[in-house]
């Protein structure tokens, strides 16, 4: 199996015109997993995820040109698929004029629908308690334990320090605890 | 799945339960789903570009044509059509207050041409019974009082169709309406002056009461 490729590397074919369509097929499959799995666990549904992965990459094809190098294209990616699946719950909402509450439901639904779902599996009461969360935390809490990815990099993503992202954690951990061991 | 020391002694100390859940991914996708993911992309790209690139095409043929000289007086041409619309604006009949003094102004009038008509009509024995109803549904009004009511009772539509199809009696008093407030002499500006209107009203009230002594 080759090397990856470095992202500078792919963004200077992909801006020089030579290998547009390969240099951008190679960073959709350097990121796609990743960017996949961070917003199925904000969204859930297949569909849905599919639906917001292929736009965030359209927009990528779109901006990559004018994207400026002093920040990461991993960082960038991560923070255009948060702000999209963010976009994405709350137009939802809004179009369906729901509350929070009823979009927790919603989502809960959503989790028990999955034909692999166990209400007694530890993982699953965990995922029923993410959905608990409000949308940014949990998208702190995901990137924190699934992608365990580091403060330095998810202050970029949220433009928040990396002392109010800590205490987010802190305490999506513990809302957590609290809604698996009183359910 | 395996976790990273450092993330998972973060854990540990904030919540050991949590730390010790299982660490997996409980939800899956069809497993050739990363491997066409990248080409369904381009291709929404290309039928982008594509559009774009009709609609460029598209931009740049300018399939329709002016009249010669078209935009050399249209600026004049618009200030023109502003100041004739304003003009119109002024006297449109759809202005449906001046409507409605115009009818009660009409209405008045003829009220006070049949009270002033009435002793002579009665004299004579002459008033049909149409008439008669009309005279004493009129005179119930001012006794009440409640001719603000009754002309609130009316719809705007109808009064302004009333105007229309009303003919020679209302003619004046609809032109009258239609001036504009800078034009208006003295002998019709009752009609826009509500003190003045009520005056009138109370006067006919008690030429009312004195015949209705005598």
């Amino acid at each position: 199996m080759s090397n990856p490729v470095d992202d500078n590397e792919l963004i200077f074919q992909f801006k020089n015109g030579n290998n547009r369509e390969s240099a951008f097929t190679q960073i959709i499959k350097k990121y796609q997993e990743k960017l996949y799995w961070h917003i199925r666990r904000m969204v859930i549904d297949h569909d849905d995820t599919n639906d917001i992965l292929q736009n965030l990459f359209i927009k990528v094809w779109k901006n990559l040109d004018s994207f400026r190098e002093d920040s990461q294209l991993y960082t960038w990616l991560y923070r255009i698929a948060t702000n999209e699946t963010l976009t994405f719950l709350n137009s939802k909402k809004r179009k369906n004029l729901i509350s929070f509450d009823n979009e927790i439901i919603n989502l809960s639904n959503k989790i028990e629908a999955d034909s692999h779902f166990d209400g007694n599996k530890l993982e699953w009461k965990l995922q029923l308690a993410i959905q608990k969360l409000p949308e940014k935390q949990r998208a702190v809490f995901n990137l924190r334990y699934y992608e365990e990815m580091p403060y330095e990099k998810m202050s970029k993503i949220f433009n928040t320090s990396e002392g109010a992202l800590k205490a987010s954690y802190h305490h999506a951990v513990k809302k957590i605890e609290q809604f698996i061991l009183n359910n | 799945m395996k976790r990273d020391n450092n993330i998972q002694e973060e854990l540990i100390e904030i919540s050991s339960f949590i730390a010790n859940v299982p660490f997996v991914n409980v939800y899956t996708c069809s497993s050739d789903y990363f491997d066409h993911l990248s080409k369904e992309v381009l291709l929404i790209i290309n039928c982008y570009n594509d559009e774009k690139l009709e609609f460029k095409n598209l931009k740049e043929t300018n399939t329709y044509q002016t009249p010669p000289g078209y935009f050399d007086n249209f600026s004049n041409n618009v200030i023109q059509a502003i100041h004739n619309d304003a003009k119109v604006n002024k006297s449109n009949i759809y202005n449906l207050n001046l409507v409605k003094f115009a009818f009660a102004a009409c209405f008045i009038s003829l009220l006070g041409f049949f009270i002033y008509k009435f002793p002579s009509l009665k004299q004579n024995d002459k008033l049909d019974p149409k008439t008669a109803s009309l005279i004493k549904e009129a005179d119930l009004i001012i006794r009440k009082g409640s001719f603000e009511n009754e002309m609130d009772k009316i719809d705007e539509m109808d009064l302004v169709k009333y105007l229309q199809d009303g003919g020679q009696d209302v003619d004046a008093a609809l032109v009258a309406s239609l001036d504009d407030e800078t034009q208006l002499n003295d002998k019709e500006i009752y009609l826009y002056d509500g003190e003045t209107l009520t005056k009138y009203m109370n006067e006919l009230n008690i030429q009312h009461s004195n015949y209705t002594n005598n």
